[in-house]
């Protein structure tokens, strides 16, 4: 081969390449990949699903951005967010206009000072009368360490007490409106936000109140919840692997995503099988396989192979920057947000 | 005037007789059976007495339109025996919705009460193993003989409930997702009066237990019935909706749509916690007594005497001026799902 014939098919390589980049760049973009087919098509033999992940859901109102790995807060760029102890009452206006622009930096804050106006309210509203009735609890027949828990636990309240009354102030002159997640959270998971994501697909709409008197955000939610999913698990999202397979999975307390997906052993199984590979602990990996092999107990022999493989891929394709399941057990992500 | 009385025909003045008699009639009927719908409790007035009840209206708005009061008809159709115990709710689903639907209390009781129990049991069919799986993998090679011992027991106590749940779901087969919707199902059994359904279906917390998506209706449902149901509830002497009630308007229960349906209200706050003050029992008594000074410190003198006044009327007239003999503060445990 001639160098000239040569450079030329050099060309031709760079230019396939790169258009296969962009290909499949663009078709991921457009749909996040799920595991498998639904369970109707878990009999097949196209082995080729689990590379060729397929959409479960109906298109987002808005197209998820793509490819945040890092936080949040080092996205766009913008004009300059307000001071961390502005008032929310003071920013609210103008941090949602910046945030229905598509300014993610401004609707992640926005999520985030909601967020924190609201575990305040809860925090005051509550702490005070778990402690007044701790208080008046019978101690005579604790032990030395029931008591040292129960000092703790005084402890921590008060702690979290004073948290919330150094916090009041940034949310006094906060309207109702102005305190519903739901929409801030959507606003901010559209534009990127994992977070906010995991909070809004989890308790978003019932979380920070106003569903009653908006119906409507449960037609949002059924056109956003699963993009939104999908589009964290490629962003290395442990607590959305763990949502998505007890929503497949029809667990207890699944909430509305298991509304959204309804049940799907095989889908199920593929997030179980997910979360197995990312297992930290000798016992956590141990019980996640009994799981497993429960779980496939009850599949034909295609629906967990194609779980298999295509768990397999999720995991060296999106959790390669975090390896291990790093969401606590019985984690809210809609608890104690804006905290961090 | 007098002319004009005077013109009037025989007939047209035994008209209006017979008018007034059943207007009359009428106002005694609804004095009798609907006098609780008027009592204290909603909005706060400004004239610091008692607090208006929901409209008359929400008492017919919803699915059916179902009055608080068995009617004839309906205490006609209690009287039917319900299906024996036992007997698979898939295969009596059908006739007790259609007699709940026609007013039938003790039929809609039913079907809420084993509908209930079947979701909770497909719940728990589904939980159970794996909590069993999680402590039988556990290590338990640094554990002391005591923490062995309670391991053991709650292995055991695992092992039983799983046991009784899988043998108690077998009464559950067959049945849809869609059947097993609760919120429906509630909402008809409270509004014939059932205590149970009534506390549940008022916490709210059953629009998430499966459907919501489908039926964004229901909320809409929920806020023109809730508050009638609570009344309703209030008078039968419910210790659980009075504590229900002040979480809401004390917002620590913000997630339970109850809260978000009434809001924070400070006043309306202080005379549940008032109520629940005259029926605390010696246990209760003085952490109430702690949150009721720190509720007054918010309102004026002339709220807190209102206040005490509506409390102290509710206490007499519907909760006998007998103490709360159960925990009051667990008002959820009527809605386990």
């Amino acid at each position: 081969m001639n160098p000239h014939n040569r450079n030329r098919l050099l060309a031709l390589g760079i230019v396939l390449i790169a258009a296969a980049a962009t290909a499949t760049w663009l078709y991921l973009g457009a749909s996040p990949a799920t595991p498998v087919a639904r369970s109707a098509d878990a009999g097949s033999t196209d082995t080729g699903m689990a590379t060729t992940p397929q959409r479960t859901a109906t298109a987002p109102a808005a197209k998820v951005t793509k490819k945040r790995a890092g936080p949040i807060h080092t996205a766009s760029a913008g004009p300059a967010l307000p001071p961390p102890d502005a008032p929310l009452a003071q920013v609210y206006a103008d941090l949602k206009t910046r945030a229905d622009a598509g300014d993610a930096q401004a609707a992640s804050r926005l999520y985030r000072d909601v967020g924190r106006c609201l575990h305040t309210r809860d925090v005051l509203a509550n702490q005070s009368r778990a402690a007044s009735w701790m208080l008046e609890d019978d101690t005579s027949g604790l032990d030395a360490d029931q008591l040292a828990r129960r000092e703790r636990r005084l402890g921590t309240i008060e702690d979290e007490l004073a948290k919330a009354r150094a916090n009041s102030g940034l949310c006094e002159g906060a309207t109702p409106a102005e305190l519903q997640l739901a929409p801030v959270a959507l606003r901010a998971a559209q534009l990127g936000d994992v977070q906010a994501a995991d909070c809004y697909v989890s308790a978003g709409l019932t979380a920070g109140g106003g569903l009653l008197d908006h119906p409507e955000w449960l037609q949002d939610y059924k056109a956003n919840a699963l993009s939104l999913a999908n589009s964290a698990v490629e962003q290395g999202d442990w607590t959305m692997v763990n949502q998505l397979q007890r929503a497949y999975a029809q667990s207890s307390g699944a909430g509305l995503l298991a509304q959204v997906t309804g049940g799907d052993p095989s889908q199920a199984y593929a997030y179980l099988k997910l979360r197995s590979l990312g297992a930290v602990t000798p016992q956590g990996n141990s019980f996640l396989s009994r799981q497993l092999a429960d779980a496939a107990q009850n599949l034909p022999a295609d629906a967990v192979t194609q779980g298999d493989t295509w768990a397999q891929n999720a995991y060296q394709q999106y959790f390669g920057a975090n390896p291990q399941i790093n969401t606590p057990r019985g984690f809210n992500p809609c608890q104690n947000i804006g905290a961090d | 005037m007098v002319q004009k009385t005077d013109r009037r025909k025989p007939g047209r003045i035994v008209f209006a007789s017979a008018a007034l008699l059943v207007a009359v009639a009428f106002c005694a009927w609804y004095l009798r059976d609907d006098s609780a719908v008027r009592q204290p409790m909603g909005t706060t007035t400004a004239d610091g007495g008692a607090a208006r009840g929901p409209s008359r209206d929400s008492a017919v708005h919803g699915r059916g339109a179902a009055r608080m009061t068995p009617t004839a008809a309906s205490r006609a159709a209690d009287s039917a025996s319900l299906p024996p115990p036992g007997t698979s709710l898939a295969k009596i689903y059908d006739d007790l919705k259609a007699r709940a639907d026609g007013g039938d209390k003790e039929a809609a009781s039913r079907l809420f009460t084993e509908a209930q129990h079947c979701f909770s049991a497909r719940q728990e069919v589904r939980m159970l193993p794996r909590s069993a799986n999680f402590f039988l993998e556990e290590d338990t090679s640094k554990l002391s003989a005591e923490e062995l011992s309670q391991r053991e027991k709650h292995l055991a106590n695992l092992e039983q409930r799983l046991a009784k749940v899988r043998a108690e779901s077998a009464l559950c087969e067959g049945l849809s997702d869609e059947q097993l919707q609760l919120a429906p199902i509630a909402l008809q059994a409270a509004q014939l009066g059932d205590a149970a359904a009534s506390d549940c279906y008022v916490s709210g917390i059953l629009l998430y237990s499966g459907g919501l998506l489908d039926h964004p209706e229901w909320l809409a449902q929920y806020k023109s019935n809730a508050m009638t149901i609570a009344q309703a509830a209030l008078e039968r002497g419910d210790w659980r909706m009075v504590a229900a009630l002040r979480n809401a308007y004390g917002e620590t229960l913000s997630v339970v749509p109850l809260g978000q349906l009434t809001g924070g209200d400070a006043v309306q706050y202080y005379r549940y916690l008032k109520l629940q003050q005259l029926g605390a029992t010696d246990k209760n008594a003085a952490a109430i007594g702690r949150e009721l000074a720190d509720a007054a410190q918010s309102l004026t003198a002339a709220d807190q005497n209102a206040g005490d006044a509506w409390a102290q009327e509710m206490y007499s007239r519907f909760f006998g001026g007998t103490p709360d003999p159960v925990d009051q503060n667990n008002q959820m445990s009527a809605c386990y799902l």
